[in-house]
């Protein structure tokens, strides 16, 4: 599963401490999330979704091969 | 009563509960503990004393116990993903566990008759320490390299 996170993370200005602590997660969760090591839970994609007001479809998309 | 406690105990695992965990603070306890049973198992062994099969026994224990306080408590940022790596490193250390445990007298024996030593034997020679430990081991290890690569 690809994901836009470093880009929404960019157009809010935040980094990834600022988005690991709104979410309630690790910083280094953000950083696996980015770099496409580690799909969130739902709930999870739903509360960046919600943090970032855009669809969970805009951040997270499903690979060509899924 | 018993069903009960398996549909709370069902409702519990549906709601996505995390495993039951001890305090962060308990795996420096449980690194002493270790630490400290692997220097009493060497300094036994230096003294040579009279009931050494005794507290060789005690401190294998005492560093069993310590390194499953060690497995049993939370990570220092403990979320979901940390979660899912505990899973699939008791996974592993459990499927990997359980293979050397049934392989190792096959590989055993296997060792003897091309050695030549007959006749042969079955050497399932697996005490408590050595399972236990195996899985310990293997489930600390696999958490370590799961926490560092993904």
């Amino acid at each position: 599963m690809k994901n836009t996170v470093n880009v929404q993370r960019a157009i809010h200005k935040m980094t990834q401490a600022d988005l690991s602590e709104a979410i309630g997660v690790s910083r280094q969760t953000i950083n696996s999330i980015e770099k496409n090591r580690y799909v969130p839970s739902t709930v999870l994609a739903l509360k960046i979704a919600r943090l970032f007001k855009v669809a969970v479809e805009d951040i997270f998309e499903l690979d060509e091969k899924e | 009563m018993r069903s009960n406690f398996l549909k709370n105990f069902c409702e519990f695992e549906k709601k996505g509960g995390t495993f039951p965990l001890i305090s962060y603070q308990f795996k420096w306890i449980g690194w002493a503990i270790a630490i400290s049973a692997v220097a009493a198992l060497i300094s036994v062994k230096i003294l040579d004393s009279s009931q050494a099969a005794f507290y060789k026994q005690l401190f294998m224990h005492a560093l069993l116990i310590g390194l499953f306080m060690i497995v049993i408590t939370k990570d220092k940022d403990e979320d979901e993903r940390i979660n899912e790596l505990r899973y699939r490193a008791f996974s592993f250390a459990f499927v990997l566990g359980t293979a050397m445990v049934l392989l190792m007298p096959l590989a055993a024996m296997v060792l003897d008759a091309l050695a030549g030593r007959l006749p042969l034997e079955w050497e399932q020679d697996q005490s408590v320490f050595f399972i236990m430990s195996s899985f310990l081991f293997y489930y600390l290890m696999y958490f370590q390299i799961f926490k560092r690569q993904l």
